[in-house]
């Protein structure tokens, strides 16, 4: 193959490039151009599976599965992107001749050591035949380098290849050192050091593993200063190599690690060794696991723990037309099922679930993966070895790239794979037939896994990895899952078979429970169940406390069907909808039109007489939009997020508020602005719709705002005198006053609502209202915790909005309280200590 | 300090690694000397008094600023010595040397 000239410019050797890294072949062999133009261009068709934040570098993988580094200039990531502007992004597809990288030569030639750019192949082939050209080049014109491979065998990937077994084995944990993991630099010297021994050296973390020798690979572990990685080698010199290699590990890799390595006690050791911290719940129960809370609920069954290992997969095929047809009939088997399921969904009404089926089906026949498979069909590979190789590639790139979108895509990826594999291997889904009352333990689940588990037998689910934020927990929720995430290495602890309790509510495990325990937990699961059917009964009832104060409790919806449920429930209206739905999942901005049909349906469901308050777009650089590219931040929470990201570009906030306020003629619509922080971003807005109002002829529509951010809080007064109501988001505003992250998973226990100050900032907030004459409810988490309901009223809350199947439940706690005593126990928990004391006198005082 | 951190880590100075004619660099690929045929290349740049200033830069480089424009010249270097220029615009130019740019440089000072 050919690759055309990326540049115009002179070829310069790349044993003529002052730097070992490229000069010594170190990521690979390639060459080098001496740029006299400042676009860079694709010298192939391909994929851009790596653009470096720096912008001066980028990785682009051939169909062959050939990757080629390009770097612009030496030492140019010092530059931290000055000078260089990308005109493609990670995962983009690009011809070859497309403009990759526009940059300022002047600016580099004078703060970089110099403009040569290298073409490297960074993908290990044992084979390959380069022959550079020389002289002149013109960029997307010439060629510049001839490739091709030994008797035109093709590209092998070292991360998924068969170990060969000869020699011995040894291996040995290293924790690695460098401050920022391995990056290409320590990667490139790590894979010459590999090299230079005969055998394999294999590096493993977190149940991924790569050659030694694979810089991609290396990259793909995606380590860490601290991580602590396997190496294992396998060869007729393996001890010799692994002492070479963890001496080299141990060393830095070529980079400086003796400021890290005098620090061990800090950052090394910690990483290793779980050391009980000063504060939180001291785990003193060896038989208690503890993660993260996903999804309440409580569960006792039996233990059914997905084997996520890798099932046995023959590498040698039986001829190509053998294997291509049992690909071929396993991709269809896979489509028809999918195919099912999404008729399924669709006359359920899950429209976001069938899009990621839809999706699912995309990905069945998307090319570089069947291209891929078939090439290594052809070459006598089983069709079940060359497919999964094919994805594991695929999705160990995207994974490795920190990218949670692609990240996400990988999941996907992973997902569909596994459907044609079992395909492939013969396993059909009955071979795993769950038992009843199970709980389901697994790496990770996909929130496809979610929605298809058989409802009728999993009563819980519980994860190694994953945070509670994430869209499968979302779904969990919904379902009335318990499910609890994050449970680390603890899930070795657990066996098929095992009877446990999951108490998703306080996330954890317990192992080995006693009759005694389990009757205890069956006994408050009755009662739990009694008491929610006979709140069921009462739920279109008002809430009203004894004392007969009225208290509205309104639901938290994101689809018109939960707008539905909620009124089969007893809910007075929306408190808040979740406007996000609309624009997740998809490729393009909904359109004005789009926006008005959807909230329009919603508000119709609701009649003329139950109000609905729609918040505005509330994404931020955590929960990226395909078409609303946000930049990386450093720390998306204080970033362009909420009603920022439609501050900063208008006209998508104005679409969407005209969208709402057109369909404002069928009902009582109120618009909710999230991530409020100072007066002149609400004016700002208000200005914006009052325009919109104007230019629509449509009658004032009321506008209030989130109260998330301490600093809304703290200013209530001011707000409120503009504002049309307030409602508390009881999670941010967690999150932002004790600058905890309720995802992580050594924080989340601590981050409570209930601590002092944050009930502070709402009674702030619910005072200075009502001091203007407004209303202020509550939408977040606090407000569906029943416990915390006699603190807000006690605070001043108006109105609850909750989870809608929590209606009827929090109802039924309003009617039993007494709003004089709800005032004394809130002034009394102002007093309190923390959270912790709180809990207990909001329990202890329900008591009485 | 080992041996790759002396190569990898970061520069105190802003000199790069390996142009400096002082310290011994630690990698150096050998130039091929070359005859530079500065008396063109000055009269394609518009004549001596038509130089601003005139440095090495970015290791393969000459980097020259006009005080007058001049057009493209990048199509008239054959012979001179330059493999090809650069016009950053008409006024500051990028003269191509390969690793003979500093001795192109003061060869061009020089005449």
């Amino acid at each position: 193959m050919k690759f055309i000239a990326p540049l115009s410019g002179v070829v310069f050797p790349i044993t003529d490039v002052p730097d070992p890294v490229f000069g010594q072949k170190m990521l690979g062999d390639g060459i080098a151009i001496d740029p006299v133009n400042t676009v860079l261009t694709a010298p192939f068709s391909a994929e851009v599976t790596q653009l470096h934040d720096s912008h001066h570098a980028l990785t682009l993988r051939h169909e062959t599965g050939l990757e080629l580094l390009i770097h612009i200039g030496l030492d140019t990531v010092m530059l931290k992107g000055e000078g260089f502007k990308p005109l493609v992004k990670e995962g983009d597809k690009v011809t070859a001749g497309q403009k990759l990288i526009e940059f300022d030569a002047d600016y580099i030639a004078q703060n970089a050591i110099s403009l040569l750019t290298m073409m490297v192949i960074t993908s290990q082939h044992e084979d390959l035949i380069i022959k550079p050209e020389s002289g002149a080049v013109e960029a997307a014109k010439s060629t510049i380098l001839n490739v091709s491979f030994k008797g035109d065998d093709t590209v092998s990937n070292d991360s998924i290849e068969e170990v060969q077994n000869t020699g011995i084995t040894v291996s040995e944990d290293i924790t690695i050192p460098n401050p920022v993991g391995l990056h290409a630099r320590p990667a490139a010297v790590l894979a010459s050091v590999a090299r230079s021994y005969t055998s394999t050296v294999t590096l493993s973390l977190n149940g991924k593993s790569s050659k030694a020798t694979s810089i991609t690979g290396l990259l793909g572990l995606n380590t860490k200063l601290g991580s602590i990685v396997t190496v294992t080698v396998q060869g007729d010199d393996a001890e010799k190599a692994l002492a070479g290699v963890l001496e080299a590990i141990k060393n830095g890799l070529g980079e400086d690690v003796s400021a890290v390595t005098a620090e061990k006690g800090s950052a090394t050791q910690q990483a290793s060794a779980e050391e009980a911290p000063l504060i939180g719940q001291h785990n003193t129960d060896p038989m208690v696991l503890t993660g993260v809370k996903a999804a309440g609920g409580l569960a006792i069954g039996e233990v059914f723990k997905v084997d996520n290992s890798r099932p046995d997969i023959p590498e040698q095929g039986k001829g190509d037309s053998v294997e291509v047809d049992s690909l071929n009939k396993a991709l269809t088997s896979a489509r028809t099922e999918l195919e099912t399921l999404k008729s399924d969904l669709t006359t359920k009404g899950h429209d976001s679930q069938v899009e990621i089926f839809e999706a699912h089906l995309g990905l069945l026949s998307d090319p570089e993966v069947t291209d891929k498979t078939m090439e290594m069909i052809v070459r006598g590979k089983s069709a079940s070895f060359a497919w999964h190789s094919s994805i594991a590639e695929q999705s160990a790139a995207l994974k490795g790239l920190d990218n949670p979108l692609l990240a996400g895509r990988a999941i996907d990826l992973e997902d569909v794979g596994n459907r044609v594999l079992k395909h492939l291997l013969g396993i059909s889904d009955q071979d795993r037939k769950l038992p009843e009352s199970c709980i389901l333990i697994t790496d990770d689940i996909t929130p496809s896994d979610i929605i298809t588990l058989d409802m009728s037998r999993v009563i819980g689910v519980a994860t190694r990895e994953g945070g509670s934020t994430s869209h499968a927990a979302i779904i969990a929720r919904s379902m009335d899952l318990p499910y609890t995430v994050g449970l680390g290495e603890q899930v070795d602890r657990i066996n098929t078979g095992e009877r446990v309790i999951l108490n998703a509510n306080k996330a954890s495990i317990r192992l080995q429970p006693s009759d005694e325990m389990i009757a205890g937990i069956h006994n408050q699961q009755e009662a739990a169940k009694a008491k929610k059917a006979s709140d069921l009964t009462v739920a279109d009832q008002p809430a009203t406390t004894v004392d007969g104060h009225n208290v509205e409790v309104v639901a938290n919806i994101g689809s018109a069907k939960d707008a539905r449920d909620s009124i089969e429930l007893g809910g007075e209206g929306v408190g808040l909808l979740r406007s996000e739905f609309l624009y997740m999942d998809r490729a393009t901005e909904p359109s004005e039109d789009e926006q008005t049909d959807v909230y329009s349906e919603i508000v119709k469901v609701l009649g003329p007489d139950r109000p609905i308050i729609i918040r505005t777009l509330d994404v931020g650089g955590d929960k990226p939009l395909q078409y609303l590219p946000l930049p990386e931040e450093e720390n998306p929470f204080l970033g362009e997020r909420g009603i920022r990201v439609g501050i900063n570009r208008p006209s998508i906030l104005r679409r969407q508020i005209r969208a709402i306020l057109k369909a404002s003629k069928h009902g009582r619509v109120r618009i909710m602005l999230p991530m409020i922080a100072c007066l002149n971003e609400f004016r700002a807005v208000k200005k914006l719709v009052q325009e919109e109002q104007e230019n629509l002829g449509i009658e004032s529509v009321e506008l209030g705002i989130m109260i998330e951010v301490p600093s809304a809080a703290l200013m209530a007064r001011q707000f409120a005198r503009e504002v049309d109501f307030f409602s508390v988001g009881t999670n941010d505003l967690t999150q932002y006053t004790l600058a905890m992250d309720r995802g992580h998973p050594k924080m989340a226990s601590r981050a409570d609502a209930m601590n002092p100050a944050v009930l502070n900032l709402i009674g702030l907030a619910a005072d200075a209202a009502h001091a203007e004459g407004k209303w202020v409810g509550v939408c977040g988490g606090l407000a569906s915790d029943t416990d915390a309901v006699a603190m807000l009223l006690g605070l001043g809350v108006d109105e609850l909005s909750v989870s809608v199947l929590s209606i009827p439940e929090v109802k039924a706690k309003v009617r039993e309280l007494n709003l004089t005593a709800c005032k004394e126990l809130a002034q009394k928990a102002l007093t309190l200590d923390g959270a912790d004391d709180v809990r207990v006198l909001a329990k202890t005082w329900g008591d009485k | 300090m080992g041996f790759f951190s002396k190569l990898f880590g970061k520069n105190e100075a802003e000199q790069p690694v390996v142009t400096s004619q002082t310290s011994e660099p630690l990698l150096q690929p050998t130039a091929t000397p070359v005859v530079f045929d500065t008396a063109k290349v000055i009269s394609l740049l518009g004549g001596k008094d038509n130089i601003a200033s005139i440095k090495p830069c970015a290791y393969t480089r000459v980097r020259v600023e006009l005080k007058a424009p001049v057009a493209d010249i990048s199509q008239y270097l054959a012979g001179t010595g330059f493999d090809s220029a650069m016009m950053i615009n008409g006024q500051l130019i990028h003269l191509l040397a390969g690793l003979n740019a500093e001795a192109a440089c003061t060869a061009l000072e020089q005449s």
